[in-house]
């Protein structure tokens, strides 16, 4: 069963057009790894699917609803940049996502900023780039969401903790859920992806399991070179 | 759901407001060592009209301090979080609406108060006397009683808390707009045209209104009249009168429930988060 549905999507910046008449489904209950060169339209894609961009034409459907409160409740998003508010300290963001999060586990929570070594007094605005991406990860991760959407979610982390964090997000992540997760550390994610969305010349280039894409013992990695040899 | 947004947004634009009110105490502490210090009476009353002030820019600074975080939480970097939040954006937009009210009624009735405590020191200084006679000496020239202006104060100060509502909409209204394509391009210029030329139509429009239909009452020296008409009654009763609209009030009310749904409409299908 399909957990996204993208039908015929348009988003155009000015004169350029991101997305372009873009099609594709994503099936329910996979690792989803989102690749494309840088703007392609990852995030923008990831921002309609939040409901956080609006002006597009075509259909996008999650779990058969369109991007709404709806669709919000099931869907915990780590964006690129921070959200928190800079007056919050972590136990502050901690409640505020359990107060509107009916899936948030706010116990799971506390433990995930012991296990970063984050400071519950501590504010947001006094954190490094990687204190607060390790913030959010672990107030999206703490959710019982059926759909994950990650951008680029070890993007501010250095290469020594990426292993620690991607372990963190495969061991909190619920089962049975959707992960979709846009990157461009295909060779770190490679062996946690079940499913590749490739995107590129605004449309959807490939959208295969990982299996089927791999075959003859290639890496996501290789299939992304030979993709994009051809695209760019 | 609607109780736990204004618990977090009260608490949110608390830390911007803190340093708002943090400098009105300040002031009038400052204010109320100079009336008590003060050897002379004008030095008391210059010390109260300083508390007073300062309390007329604390509602300046309120509203900027609305507008500012409204464009932050809601369209800023913590848009990401507003607007994921599984709460329907008229929800949203109700919940900042109401907490901004009752931080600009918060700062507005405490320049109410001051300004009745700095009359009641006045009064004080001038004494009883002084004050029947600057009353009767007003009343020769057809102005009204003391009571009368109460009572006109009064309602100008409702009339002032009820079109609060409409001016926080119409900020909310002119943010949102300046954050619409192309518009968005403009930042804070766009921010400032598009809150006040909502606000200069809106309250164009309300003074036709308030002419099209005169109803409320006029205050003559001696009684208050309530009439359909309030041009009419207040030429009948000759000099000295002071008119008061209703309609004017009431669609001010009316227009700032009203505008909820245009902000709600454009958020929810013409706003991008950047």
């Amino acid at each position: 069963m399909a957990i996204i549905t993208v039908e015929g999507l348009t988003k155009a910046y000015g004169n350029k057009t991101v997305l372009n008449d873009m099609s594709f489904t994503l099936p329910e209950g996979e690792v989803i790894g989102l690749f494309g060169p840088n703007g392609c339209g990852k995030t923008t894609l990831m921002k309609i699917l939040t409901g956080l961009i609006h002006d597009y034409s075509g259909t996008v459907l999650i779990n058969g609803n369109k991007p709404s409160e709806i669709t919000k409740a099931v869907t915990a998003y780590l964006p690129e940049q921070s959200f928190v508010h800079e007056w919050m300290r972590n136990i502050d963001a901690v409640d505020y996502f359990n107060d509107f999060f009916s899936d948030f586990d706010k116990a799971k929570a506390l433990e995930m900023l012991q296990r970063f070594g984050l400071d519950e007094k501590q504010k947001a605005k006094t954190m490094s780039k990687g204190m607060q991406e390790k913030l959010l990860l672990s107030l999206t991760m703490s959710r019982d969401a059926s759909l994950y959407i990650l951008d680029e979610p070890m993007g501010g982390v250095d290469p020594a903790s990426r292993s620690a964090i991607l372990n963190f997000i495969m061991e909190n992540y619920a089962q049975k859920s959707t992960l979709l997760i846009s990157t461009h550390l295909i060779n770190d994610l490679e062996d946690v992806f079940t499913h590749a969305l490739f995107l590129g010349n605004g449309k959807a280039l490939l959208n295969d399991s990982v299996y089927n894409i791999t075959d003859n013992n290639k890496s996501i990695e290789d299939v992304f070179k030979e993709v994009f040899a051809n695209v760019w | 759901m609607f109780g736990k947004l204004l618990k977090n947004d009260l608490k949110a634009q608390f830390h911007s407001m803190s340093a708002i009110f943090f400098a009105i105490v300040i002031v009038a502490v400052g204010g109320e060592l100079v009336a008590l210090f003060a050897k002379s009476d004008i030095g008391k009353i210059l010390g109260g009209l300083a508390v007073i002030a300062s309390l007329l820019f604390a509602c300046v600074f309120v509203l900027i301090a609305v507008a500012m975080m409204y464009n932050k939480t809601m369209f800023g970097r913590a848009g990401y979080l507003t607007l994921t939040l599984p709460v329907k954006t008229g929800k949203l937009i109700w919940s900042k609406t109401i907490s901004a009210l009752i931080w600009s009624y918060l700062v507005y009735f405490l320049f109410l108060g001051s300004c009745f405590l700095w009359f009641g020191q006045v009064k004080d200084i001038m004494g009883e006397e002084a004050i029947q006679n600057t009353e009767l000496l007003l009343s020769l020239f057809g102005a009204p009683s003391f009571k009368m202006l109460a009572v006109v104060l009064i309602f100008f100060a409702v009339s002032l808390a009820v079109s609060a509502l409409m001016v926080v909409q119409s900020l909310f209204l002119g943010i949102t707009l300046s954050n619409v394509k192309p518009f968005s391009k403009l930042g804070v210029i766009g921010i400032i045209i598009f809150s006040f030329s909502v606000f200069y139509c809106l309250q164009a429009l309300s003074n036709g209104v308030s002419e099209l239909l005169p109803m409320g009452m006029v205050v003559s020296p001696d009684i208050i009249t309530f009439t359909s008409d309030t041009a009419k009654t207040a030429a009948e009763l000759g000099k000295g009168v002071i008119k008061i609209n209703f309609s004017g009030p009431v669609f001010r009310l009316v227009v700032g429930i009203l505008l909820n749904f245009p902000v709600t409409y454009l958020t929810k299908t013409a706003v991008n988060i950047k």
